[in-house]
């Protein structure tokens, strides 16, 4: 997070990551199909000729709070292919938040395993830590045949064991996409504003300026049922009280 | 456009693009220029510091022949100024009409919502007249009337709205230059940020590399150490003609050679650890009949159950303790206690959804009580520093390690560390 006091302006980095052609940067592209034209730019991809992402993509998010301060998002990819861990190691230096896309299907587990190992790797070279980040947890491609993807029941009962939010989403259709950026966008706010202070500092009413973000997300349901579309994921009032469990 | 050797672009804490760094200046002439052939407006880019960035080729002669007269200089030097430092309002746009007649339009160039720059419209003329004013003639009586008419005719008359529409058409278009050039530039700074990166990556593996020669060394050293060391077991073993000594050392070798080469097979179930401490106990007790060495094994209850070959943990446990009895230790207390493996106190659910680490481990402890740790590496014979080579090489093949740390106050332990793997050794 920056802040700059003289402006009155805040950036926030959110980073996506996850194994390789497990829809990262189709999350990026459905948020731009969706998000209010005046709150965002042009979504920028750096990549190869084959669209494989090559360095980051980046779309920036602008907003402004009741209070008059500029919220600013910086929503990152990193590439997912093997070759480009050095690049990764680079994008999420400083994230704020996280969301992990995984692979619904059985075939890509290992690739997920390897790349949250790879995430929790990265993360620690830049001094950050997986206990304290705000992380969610994204399974795409829930469209595929019901054969060749983990079950919602499974991933319902994994989730229940741990902390963080699972997400599921279909993401070429926009599907769970909005929710997933506003429950890191949440818990990450959460997070931030309990370092900061940001509520007492700027005058910010944390549930309603995620409430406007998801206004501009084009999302008509209250904040909370968008959130509540999650599995697992303890309450944040445990999460911010030590990390628990 | 410029890149710092040392930034990261995705890193918020490092300086933001400037608009110098975004723009090919040369290029940006070239479009300005091209407006200027279409609407005859001069037009001007300024950073948001007010320094001029770029322009189009061809100025205006009202303003070069009014700057060489010594009272409108000054003023004109005055328009300029205000021009370059007042930022526009909400709107991102204002009109300044000047002392010469003339007027100036200025609009923000704004970028990933951010004002970055200004684009200063004019000279030119809202209306039709061609009239002198009079501030202009009365701070310059040595004016040519004459010419200063003709010059000021030559200027393009332009309307509010269409001023407005040409700084507007110009926005967009420098939005779309910008763009393209934030592109270039996040792609060349991320670039060299990847190489530097790299380069740093490798040479942390160099000097792991290095180190690694240098184990590699050591070992080959500690090989013919230990090859010596069993040499002379042997020998003393056969002289003394103690076949069940021999016969343990051979069997052992041929672990070691077994586990060496992969071809040990093990035989995983689910065990008890604290029961087969006390196994491990019972055997010690009929093979050491010093009555000066103790034998103490606390409770070890409430321990979950590990996924480990029985045999071979109880031989690995067993060679430790007797290398300790070899070496008349007075007390030597077996414990095992369950420990969190770092950074696992806080369990995420990511483990269990993407396939778990180890998040614990079990912690086999054979104490030597009253032997320092360096006390203990000098003394192990070459039998013990055998034994202790296969407990290693077990533990390993457990997918654990085998370490001799300092027990305070006074002592020293085999520390044998098993993982706890939460899917199988969790209690069913």
């Amino acid at each position: 997070m920056q802040l700059d006091f003289r402006t009155r302006e805040l950036t926030i980095k959110l980073v996506y990551y996850g194994p390789a052609l497990s829809g990262k940067t189709t999350n990026l592209q459905a948020l731009h199909r969706v998000v209010d034209r005046d709150a965002t730019g042009r979504l920028m991809t750096l990549d190869t000729k084959d669209d494989r992402t090559l360095f980051f993509d980046l779309l920036p998010l602008n907003f402004k709070a009741k209070s008059g301060v500029s919220v600013r998002i910086k929503v990152f990819t990193v590439p997912g292919q093997q070759i480009h861990a050095s690049t990764r190691r680079l994008v999420v230096q400083g994230a704020d938040g996280v969301v992990f896309v995984a692979d619904s299907q059985h075939v890509e587990t290992q690739n997920n395993a390897t790349a949250f190992l790879d995430l929790k790797s990265n993360l620690e070279t830049n001094g950050l830590s997986l206990k304290n980040l705000p992380l969610v947890i994204q399974f795409n491609k829930r469209d595929l045949p019901a054969s060749a993807i983990r079950t919602r029941e499974e991933l319902d009962e994994l989730a229940r064991r741990g902390r963080e939010p699972v997400y599921l989403a279909v993401a070429t259709q926009g599907t769970g996409v909005v929710e997933s950026f506003l429950g890191l966008l949440q818990i990450t706010w959460q997070a931030l504003n309990q370092q900061h202070s940001l509520d007492k500092k700027f005058g910010f009413e944390s549930d309603a300026f995620v409430q406007m973000v998801a206004n501009k997300l084009g999302a008509s349901a209250p904040l909370l049922r968008l959130i509540n579309t999650r599995l697992g994921g303890a309450p944040a009032a445990a999460r911010s009280q030590g990390g628990g469990a | 456009m410029q890149l710092a050797a040392d930034t990261n672009p995705t890193d918020l804490s490092g300086p933001n693009a400037s608009l110098r760094d975004l723009l090919d200046v040369g290029s940006v002439e070239d479009v300005l220029s091209s407006f200027y052939a279409l609407f005859q407006v001069p037009i001007r880019l300024l950073d948001q510091e007010g320094r001029a960035l770029a322009k189009n080729r061809k100025q205006p002669a009202l303003n070069e022949y009014l700057a060489e007269l010594p009272g409108v200089a000054q003023r004109l030097h005055e328009v300029y100024e205000t021009l370059r430092q007042r930022e526009p309002g909400e709107d991102g746009q204002f009109s300044l009409t000047c002392f010469t007649g003339t007027t100036y339009h200025v609009a923000s160039i704004a970028h990933d919502g951010r004002r970055i720059g200004r684009m200063v419209l004019g000279p030119f003329q809202v209306s039709a007249s061609v009239e002198l004013p009079g501030e202009l003639l009365a701070c310059a009586p040595e004016i040519d009337v004459e010419r200063a008419r003709e010059l000021l005719a030559a200027l393009p008359r332009v309307r509010e709205e269409t001023i407005r529409a040409i700084a507007r058409h110009l926005g967009v278009l420098l939005d779309a230059l910008i763009f393209a050039g934030h592109k270039a530039w996040l792609t060349e700074s991320m670039h060299l940020s990847a190489v530097q990166e790299s380069f740093r990556e490798l040479a942390d593996k160099a000097e792991l590399l290095q180190q690694a020669e240098c184990r590699i060394s050591d070992l080959d050293r500690s090989r013919s150490s230990f090859l010596a060391d069993v040499a002379s077991e042997l020998s003393e073993q056969v002289s003394g003609l103690n076949a069940e000594p021999l016969r343990e050392l051979a069997r052992q070798l041929a672990d070691l050679a077994r586990l060496e080469r992969g071809a040990l097979v093990l035989n995983k179930t689910r065990i008890d650890p604290g029961k087969v401490l006390a196994e491990v106990q019972a055997e010690l007790r009929k093979r050491v009949r010093d009555p000066g060495v103790e034998l103490a094994l606390p409770a070890a209850d409430g321990l979950p159950p590990v996924w480990a070959d029985v045999a071979r943990l109880r031989q690995a446990l067993t060679l430790l303790a007797e290398a300790a009895v070899v070496h008349a230790t007075p007390l030597l207390r077996l414990e095992v206690s369950r420990r969190e493996a770092v950074g696992s106190s806080a369990q995420s659910g990511a483990w269990v959804l993407f396939g778990a680490p180890p998040l614990a481990v079990l912690e086999f402890r054979v104490i030597h009580c009253g032997r320092p740790v360096a006390e203990l590496e000098r003394d192990l014979s070459g039998a013990a520093q055998l034994a202790r080579a296969l407990a290693a090489r077990l533990a390993e093949a457990h997918g654990g390690a085998l370490s001799l740390e300092d027990h305070p106050p006074a002592g020293a332990a085999f520390v044998l560390t098993l993982p706890l793997d939460a899917g199988r050794n969790s209690p069913a």
